[in-house]
């Protein structure tokens, strides 16, 4: 696992971005809730390989927003694409069906169940002892393994230690390969590093750069500026349910970022 | 703690604990202490009730009497299954007499295997044998049927007291009757001994069921009685619901007369101020006493055990004054 | 010679190996005080109880794990062969149907539990506290305040409850352990199992990775009601008789096998194993308090403090267990 990309990956990433399709888009997605209307002409499109920053405080319609992507609700109008074709989701489970996974902030791992246990959950392997359908542990223990120690976590000893025993940062890294390992084409992040360290942090941000290099495209929520900025390729921000502004990070600081939330210094405003 | 000690030190104290059983099974003898004097388990119904407190304090007095080692055990919450899983465990402890409380024919198994294993067996408490060949019978092993008994007639005293109540009745009265334990068998022996001599009489009777405890026993009789106002008369067929009948009565001025089938000290004092009218006093004390002392002269002495009426006294305020030292130096 | 150490490791870092100790020296302990222990008589009160309360309590186990309790098995317990011994005695129907009556009323009544507890929002604590009243009166009206007694041929009553040979050891023994095999099979080694112990985790972590968590907790409150159903009924088969006092606090006995062996009253961490070492644990308090002839009083006292103290060890077993770990990198 690298934590740069090197020029020629890049490059060749760069052009294969190009001419990809979003993987998810949305065109001018509006959602009313009974007589009052919450979104209003939302574009957005996260491209294979992005990481996108959603900000915007709480009531902007942030949620409602991610709520659409996930499958919870529908558009009330505008259309919702997956990798150019339109879908409607109606059902989370839809959603996560064609690999659009969430990883919260704290409800990614139970702590008191085994790491392998944790990996698969929902999608554990089985095999057959005659007319049963038991759960081929060794196979599951063994990819695991595999997977984790990609990660080079320091903590990490066996597939059969309570998730407990890695730290926060580590769990979230484990999420995060878990929902890669699966097929995850979209991954959101909500608030990830909020309750970490700086070297957790850096975990997590590294397992962030793997799920990049691979194509997924990535939304990336949270209210402190200091941990979009340094991630996100691009960050919306949204307000009173529109899409306030798309700024690139190399555009914006981090300050000028955060007073534009805060709405204190207009800056630039695409 | 126990994963701060090494893997070795966890392997030592499971070593130790291996090593303990072994040793013990060899053959370290620790019971020899009573070896000498005779021991006698007594399986009683339950532990709360003053009635089977009664019943435990008899058959200790026995013990110290007559020179034997005696223990009482009853389940916490009164239940054939309880009693049948003590009598079994008792059993295994190989003591020389057992007494049992018949209750029904869950108790048959354990009473046959002390029978087998050499144990003295008698029964105490409950007569299940009366009425043999009515349906239901707890048993017709003769091994069972003709072992002793000390204790009361349920159904009999059911007819007695009803007899002494009816003179506090007129013709065509109606009486509430409560029964606290729904699920004993030998309250409703009482009830149907009550039946047999209250329904040709005339007497139209209810029954409602009540818990052990007395105070919600009488906020129902209380009820009952508000929302019955003709009601005549009250019996309760064991304390906790004769006793907070008779003293509901007593508060409310009522003139209602009050029937009981046990007398513990609360009782006595109702007696007394003429709450409760007239009670039946099977002496619980004694029937464990006698169950005690039946094993007692089989094991030492090799006498048969005898069958005892406890008694079918009835009490009244006439003659309560002789019962009550009685049942205030425990023995009630 | 290493999978054996991975092997011992596993061992010593199990659950089930307090409660296993325990029970070794509980046994040690009342086998030095009086060397009868290991007598037949014995060893039928030991497994009877033993199996009683343990058969309910890898039912409430399996439940708790999942996040959820049922108090209502007390009166399941009583409930079930009530209803069974009514269809046989008073209906005369068939044993087998009666039988299969009465379990289908447990599945249903624990299905209710569920339905009200998942849909209606109230924590299970409560619902199955209505429900042990509301069975408790159904007993005492069913019954009358009589027993239930069936003392007839019958090829059901000896599978229930009969004894095994002439050996000290009854039916329902084999069903415990069958019963404890089956459970352990399923919580451990199956895919129902790891949803079962994803349920047991809050905020819906389970959900979110497509778990069908109410599906989950609904089929194990039915799960629990009929096992408890069915300990009654091994019960009848042993006695022949049913009041409707029996299985009285059994939810609570449960509760502390269940605790006892090492499953968390917080859902998640549980063992099935833990469960029926704790049952083995009760059986031989109760009936090794008899045999030394304690004072009958003791025995619900200790059964408090065996609870406290198998409590107090989980729980820093736990967290010693979990420093320990985070405090260790490779």
């Amino acid at each position: 696992m690298s934590d740069a990309v090197t020029p020629a990956t890049a490059s060749s990433a760069a052009s294969a971005v190009a001419a990809q399709a979003p993987v998810i888009e949305l065109r001018d997605v509006c959602k009313d809730y009974g007589n009052t209307r919450v979104l209003y002409d939302v574009n957005l499109s996260i491209m294979p390989g992005e990481v996108v920053g959603l900000v915007g405080d709480n009531g902007a319609g942030k949620s409602t927003l991610l709520k659409i992507i996930t499958g919870y609700h529908l558009p009330s109008a505008g259309a919702v694409y997956l990798a150019g074709r339109p879908v409607r989701f109606s059902s989370p489970a839809e959603a996560r069906a064609v690999g659009i996974e969430t990883v919260y902030q704290d409800l990614a791992i139970i702590n008191e169940l085994s790491l392998w246990r944790n990996f698969f959950m929902g999608k554990e392997l089985r095999r057959n002892l005659g007319p049963l359908r038991m759960l081929d542990i060794p196979r599951m223990r063994q990819i695991c393994n595999e997977e984790l120690s990609k990660l080079g976590l320091t903590r990490f000893r066996s597939p059969d230690e309570p998730a407990a025993s890695l730290s926060g940062g580590e769990r979230q890294s484990v999420a995060i390969t878990r929902a890669m390992y699966f097929g995850a084409r979209l991954l959101l992040l909500d608030e990830p590093t909020a309750a970490l360290s700086v070297r957790e942090t850096r975990n997590v941000l590294a397992s962030i750069d793997t799920a990049r290099g691979q194509g997924l495209g990535i939304v990336y929520i949270d209210h402190n500026m200091a941990h979009v900025h340094p991630v996100a390729d691009r960050v919306v921000l949204i307000e009173h349910g529109r899409v306030a502004a798309t700024l690139k990070r190399g555009d914006v600081s981090v300050a000028e970022l955060s007073d534009l939330v805060a709405r204190t210094h207009p800056g630039q405003v695409q | 703690m126990w994963t701060s000690i090494t893997m070795r030190g966890r392997a030592a104290i499971a070593g130790v604990i291996v090593a303990t059983l072994l040793a013990s099974t060899i053959g370290v003898e620790k019971q020899t202490a009573h070896a000498s004097a005779p021991t006698i388990y007594v399986i009683g119904y339950e532990t709360q009730n003053p009635f089977w407190q009664a019943e435990k304090r008899g058959a200790e007095q026995a013990g110290k009497d007559f020179g034997v080692n005696v223990i009482y055990q009853a389940p916490a919450v009164a239940s054939t299954a309880g009693m049948e899983q003590l009598a079994r465990a008792a059993i295994a402890a190989k003591p020389q007499g057992l007494a049992i409380d018949y209750t029904d024919r869950g108790m048959e198994k354990v009473t046959l295997d002390a029978l087998q294993a050499g144990i003295s067996v008698v029964l105490y408490n409950n007569n299940r044998f009366e009425n043999t060949g009515a349906p239901g019978s707890a048993t017709t092993n003769p091994l069972i049927t003709g072992l002793a008994y000390s204790g009361q007639n349920e159904h009999n005293s059911g007819a007695v007291l009803a007899r002494a109540f009816l003179t506090y009745l007129k013709a065509g009265a109606k009486v509430l009757i409560m029964n606290p334990f729904p699920q004993a068998f030998v309250l409703t022996l009482r009830y149907q001994g009550l039946q047999r001599v209250l329904a040709p009489a005339g007497i139209k009777t209810t029954l409602i069921p009540g818990g052990a405890d007395e105070g919600n026993n009488m906020s129902l009789i209380g009820a009952y009685l508000q929302a019955h106002p003709d009601t005549a008369g009250v019996i309760g067929l064991g304390d906790p619901a004769a006793n907070p009948a008779a003293t509901y009565i007593m508060r409310h001025h009522l003139k209602v007369p009050v029937a009981a089938f046990d007398v513990d000290s609360e009782a006595l004092h109702l007696i007394q101020a003429g709450a409760l009218t007239v009670a039946l006093n099977q002496q619980p004390w004694l029937q464990s006493y006698h169950a005690v002392q039946n094993l007692a002269f089989k094991i030492k002495y090799g006498l048969t055990p005898v069958n005892v009426d406890t008694g079918t006294l009835i009490v009244d305020k006439s003659n309560v004054g002789n019962l009550v030292n009685v049942i205030q130096s425990g023995r009630g | 010679m290493d999978t054996l150490r991975l092997l011992g490791r596993k061992i010593v870092r199990a659950r089930e190996l307090g409660p296993l100790v325990g029970l070794v020296v509980m046994l040690s302990i009342f086998q030095a005080i009086n060397p009868l222990f290991f007598t037949p008589n014995e060893m039928t009160g030991l497994t009877t109880i033993a199996a009683s309360v343990g058969i309910v309590g890898v039912g409430v186990t399996f439940l708790m794990i999942a996040g959820e309790f049922d108090l209502s098995v007390g009166a399941m317990y009583a409930l079930t062969p009530i209803v069974m011994g009514k269809l046989l005695t008073t209906f005369g129907w068939n044993e087998w149907l009666s039988f299969a009556a009465a379990m289908l009323l447990a599945v249903a009544i624990g299905f209710l539990n569920g339905l009200v507890t998942l849909r209606l929002g109230i924590p299970s604590f409560i619902t199955t506290l209505g429900t042990l009243f509301i069975v408790n009166g159904m007993n005492l009206l069913l019954t009358s305040g009589q027993q239930v007694e069936y003392y007839g041929t019958s090829t059901l009553f000896p599978i229930l409850g009969g004894q095994l040979g002439s050996s000290p050891f009854y039916a329902a023994l084999i069903w415990m352990v069958v019963i404890t095999a089956v459970f352990w099979f399923v919580l451990e080694r199956t895919r129902y199992g790891n949803w079962t112990f994803a349920a047991g985790g809050r905020g819906g972590i389970a959900r979110a990775v497509g778990v069908p968590v109410t599906r989950v907790k609904n089929i194990n409150f039915c799960i629990t009601a009929a096992l408890a159903g069915f300990a009654g009924c091994t019960e009848f088969g042993y006695l022949g008789s049913v009041s409707s006092g029996q299985g009285t606090q059994m939810e609570l006995y449960a509760i502390v096998v269940a605790v006892v062996g090492g499953t968390s009253l917080f859902g998640i961490t549980g063992t099935i194993i833990g469960t029926f070492i704790g049952a083995l644990l009760l059986g031989t308090l109760e009936t090794g308090l008899v045999l030394i002839g304690a004072p009958g009083s003791l025995y619900t006292s200790l059964i408090g403090l065996i609870l406290i103290i198998a409590v107090i060890i989980n729980v820093r077993l736990d967290r010693l267990y979990t420093l320990r770990m985070r405090r260790a990198p490779k």
